[in-house]
């Protein structure tokens, strides 16, 4: 074994923070970019540099696929460098503010304002805070409103943008809907506006025009006196009064990074995600996702195994797992993970998404897992069928118990049980429903003889606080207050321990305070905006950790800039009311989901996609689902 | 484990940015480094297999080495070459593979091989200025305090902080060789006892080959390492710190890592017949050494043999 000396050719980066700094924050290695697969391109050869933003700790953000997919689509583009931002965790927070280090990107470690774009991926409403962190490290004025022909530009997408509204002030422009369509025509206008010596605002004049994009300092909203909004229009006639959502309609041809990612740290996705399909033919009452990603496309099955083994070829994870809503119905699913079980040869294991429970998923499961170990997953959301068929869960008791049956036989023992309290039209007896249902499967489990069965079963009930959504049926419902949540979780841990087999049963609940900013942020406007800068100013941060979530300071924020949260949350909004997001044209008609918030009152199911059109709207898009047969 | 397979002791150099990268996150990270070269390692059985990787040191974070060592075993009758250079290519930068060898089939764990390790340490150039740097600029100087702390001192106490309580150690039998290094003095390097005349590539460019460089000198320890009896470089120069009267500040000194090594004289190998054998051909070289006039050494780097 003979040393050699390291290539002295090849130019080592500078990092930007000190050997000091390093060695006294939390696991440095989230700071230093250098990860397998990440690219490195010449920054002086670049004609866009774009920084793309994942407001969380980089453990979080680097197991996000969807910025996975656009870093990837950004860089295989010759002329532009996409490089990474995540953000500081409170220690190295506090570093950069007291020695004004401005925050930089990990791969080339450059500052941020240097961009020429800053993308933000908003996946969750107790991030906001965090986008305030990465513009204020950043030293880019919060306001958009502030910000000067240096500054990048600043564009929000992901899920949250939906409702954009109580972040307006602190973007540029949304991107709203699927990343993959349209960044080509907005950095070729951004090349031209450039080229022509054209400013940030005759840039973001033209952007507005482009499908999918909006420039909310173009629109301007009045309210009347009762709160509500009176008007939200245009400032001017050639500002589009609708932007709609982008889609890409074949996931097929679409990029998809063969090359993931590899980081140091072990994040929270530390395996190959492989996303099988987009959108969701339930129709569930409750579920953005399964509203604004219609229609339901797949992905070839042919396309996802050349995927699979570039993947994992490329990076070298242990594990593989699939990503989509509702993955039984994914056409291909057997054919796919038949082929998948290839790998376990490999010492490659195969992580399943929760699958509707019947016999072949129980076959796959046992291969793949331990069966002692592993729960079995069911999400009935309600507890009574009543109020299943008021939110369009079509999981019966039947179902469950079926499910639950065939797996215990097999050698399973544990189940989790997901719940949602305070859905529309729930009562106290529905809120018992919960674990009844629980302690019917207990019963289940039971009656395997003795001598069949090893020790007892542990079924465990999480429940969760229902938030409405843009774009759902339920936009319209009203919410509650905290203690009032807190009553309902009450009343399911007293039935439950009313139970015979309670010491099978397992209850866990969540706070109710962050359902309540929540329940704020999905469905607030632009008034919004000042409580998160008062918040963040009182030193709000990573609210999206228990440990750090500071509910006294939220309320304080409140207070002080006369926002009232029950002006938000606890009214029902009248179908008339003009809606703070209802300028998105997301696909899904508002007339389809007025109808189905009638059907939901009426307690009346709405058939899946694949069973029966129900004219949502998502037609439109000539694609997925929509056209199968 | 059937006779189809072979056992790999690698080393590799760890430098930049990856000093910032932990232990932990190293062994995972050369676990998928294994599979992307697509190097048939074996598993162990079980329903959670891993792979039969185990390294030899770990390092700690914030030091760079040019000697570190793990072993691997793979199914296959041959590794070579072709292997390494492809574990090569799916390097991030700041880790290279540095060489390979095929281990005899009863060999032990390096983990319970290592008994010393070298390290070099100089003064980071934000820090010269302070009371540290003055002793290190100055060789002479440097040479005086090494003296007086290492040779001048049958015992070196050294009170250790842990969590939760103090612990009183003896520094100076576990201090093996400590010498100071001049960088304008080429004989001083060749004095020490180091295989590698590369020791300095790990220096900042603007430092390595001037007459007078920034970076002032530097200390070599050979210090004991192991999983029974282990010293951190980092304890040494803190105490030799304050015999010095400077203040020791934790991020002050840049430590590089040379080599990890076994004792010369120890059975590398388990079983009875395959340690009979060792025990054997130990006695053939220790005898060569004799007649060649030369001393049997005292340690061994982990990747060489006698």
């Amino acid at each position: 074994m003979e040393p050699q000396p390291r290539n002295p050719e090849k130019k080592e980066r500078t990092l930007a923070l000190s050997d000091e700094i390093l060695l006294t924050v939390e696991k440095p290695a989230r700071y230093i970019g250098n990860e397998v697969n990440s690219v490195r391109k010449d920054p002086a050869k670049a004609e866009i540099r774009f920084a793309m933003c994942f407001p969380d700790v980089y453990e979080i953000g680097m197991s996000h696929l969807g910025l996975q997919i656009l870093y990837d689509m950004f860089n295989q583009m010759d002329d532009v460098y996409c490089e990474r931002v995540y953000s500081p965790w409170h220690d190295l927070h506090k570093i950069m503010k007291e020695q004004h280090i401005p925050l930089f990107t990990l791969e080339t470690q450059s500052p941020v304002r240097d961009m020429d774009f800053l993308g933000i991926t908003i996946q969750y409403e107790m991030c906001y805070t965090n986008i305030l962190q990465i513009l204020d490290l950043s030293q880019i004025p919060l306001l958009a409103s502030g910000r000067g022909e240096e500054d990048p530009i600043v564009i929000g997408g992901g899920p949250c943008v939906y409702n954009p509204e109580p972040l307006a002030a602190f973007f540029d422009l949304f991107y709203i809907g699927e990343g993959e369509t349209r960044y080509d025509d907005l950095l070729a206008l951004y090349k031209a506006n450039r080229k022509e010596g054209g400013s940030r605002q005759a840039f973001l004049r033209k952007a507005c025009q482009i499908p999918g994009i909006y420039v909310p300092s173009l629109y301007e909203v009045s309210y009347q006196a009762d709160g509500t909004i009176a008007a939200f229009q245009p400032k001017y006639g050639d500002v589009p009064a609708k932007v709609k959502k982008e889609v890409e309609m074949d996931l097929t041809h679409a990029p998809y990074p063969r090359k993931p990612l590899v980081p140091f740290l072990k994040v929270a996705q530390d395996r190959a995600v492989l996303e099988i399909q987009r959108g969701c033919i339930r129709g569930c009452r409750f579920c953005q996702a399964g509203m604004v990603y219609r229609p339901t496309r797949e992905r070839e099955v042919g396309t996802l195994k050349e995927c699979a083994s570039a993947m994992l070829q490329n990076s070298g994870h242990e594990e593989i797992s699939l990503s989509s809503l509702s993955s039984s119905d994914y056409s291909q699913l057997a054919e796919l993970i038949n082929y998948l079980m290839d790998f376990k040869e490999k010492g490659v294991n195969i992580s399943l998404p929760s699958l509707r429970i019947d016999a072949f998923s129980l076959d796959v499961m046992g291969k793949v897992q331990d069966v002692r170990k592993s729960s079995l997953t069911f999400a009935p959301e309600a507890g009574s069928q009543r109020l299943r068929d008021v939110i369009n869960k079509g999981l019966s008791e039947e179902v469950i118990l079926e499910g639950a049956g065939l797996a215990f036989e097999g050698g399973w023992q544990k189940v989790k049980l997901y719940f949602m309290l305070g859905l529309p039209t729930e009562t106290e007896e529905d809120r018992r429903e919960i674990p009844r249902l629980a302690e019917k499967i207990a019963r289940r489990y039971y009656e395997i003889p003795k001598d069949k069965r090893k020790g007892k079963c542990q079924i465990t009930i999480s429940t969760s606080f229902f938030v409405p959504k843009p774009f759902t049926p339920f936009q319209w419902a009203p919410m509650y207050s905290k203690d009032e949540y807190l009553a309902r979780a009450r009343v399911v841990n007293e039935e439950m321990k009313a139970q015979l087999n309670r010491k099978s049963l397992k209850y866990n609940w969540h706070e109710a305070d962050v359902t309540v900013l929540e329940g704020v942020f999905a469905r607030g406007d632009r008034r919004i905006a000042p409580v998160l800068i008062k918040a963040y100013e009182k030193g709000c941060l990573f609210d999206a950790w228990s440990e750090s979530f500071q509910n006294g300071l939220w309320m304080e924020a409140f207070q002080e800039c006369g926002v009232s949260i029950d002006f938000y949350n606890l009214r029902t909004r009248d179908t008339g009311e003009i809606l703070p997001w209802d300028f998105i044209d997301c696909g899904v008609s508002k007339a389809f989901l007025e109808r189905e918030w009638g059907r939901a009152q009426k307690g009346e199911v709405t058939p899946n996609c694949r069973q029966q059109c129900s004219g949502c709207g998502a037609a439109q898009f000539e694609g997925g689902v929509c056209l199968e047969r | 484990m059937n006779g189809n397979h072979l056992n790999i002791r690698i080393k590799f150099q760890k430098y930049g940015a990856m000093k910032f990268v932990g232990h932990l996150d190293i062994m995972r990270y050369f676990q998928k480094a294994i599979r992307r070269a697509g190097i048939p390692i074996a598993y162990s059985e079980g329903y959670s297999p891993h792979q039969l990787m185990s390294f030899a040191a770990p390092l700690g974070v914030g030091l760079t080495s040019d000697g570190e060592y793990f072993d691997i075993t793979v199914n296959a009758l041959s590794f070579g070459e072709d292997d390494i250079q492809k574990l090569g290519q799916t390097m991030a930068e700041g880790i290279s593979i540095l060489g390979y060898q095929v281990l005899p089939d009863a060999v032990k764990p390096s983990m319970s091989l290592v008994a010393a390790a070298d390290y070099l340490a100089y003064v980071k150039p934000e820090y010269r200025g302070g009371d540290v740097g003055t002793v290190f600029q100055d060789y002479s100087l440097l040479q005086d305090k090494v003296l007086a702390f290492y040779q001048g001192q049958e015992h070196i106490p050294f009170t250790k902080q842990t969590k939760k309580n103090t612990v009183e150690m003896d520094l100076k039998q576990l201090i093996y060789q400590m010498s100071p290094l001049s960088l304008r003095e080429e004989d001083a390097v060749k004095a020490l006892p180091l295989k590698n005349p590369e020791i300095l590539s790990f220096l900042p460019k603007e430092a390595a080959g001037q007459q007078d460089p920034p970076c002032g000198n530097m200390l070599f320890l050979r210090l004991c390492t192991g999983s029974s009896n282990n010293l951190k470089p980092e304890l040494v120069l803190e105490a030799f710190c304050k015999s010095c009267g400077a203040a020791y500040h934790p991020f002050c000194f840049q430590i590089h890592r040379l080599e990890v090594y076994a004792k010369a004289d120890e059975i590398p190998v388990k079983g009875e017949q395959a340690h009979q054998e060792y025990l054997e051909y130990l006695e053939g070289v220790k005898q060569d050494f004799k007649r060649a006039g030369k001393a049997f050494p005292e340690f061994i780097a982990l990747g060489a043999s006698l």
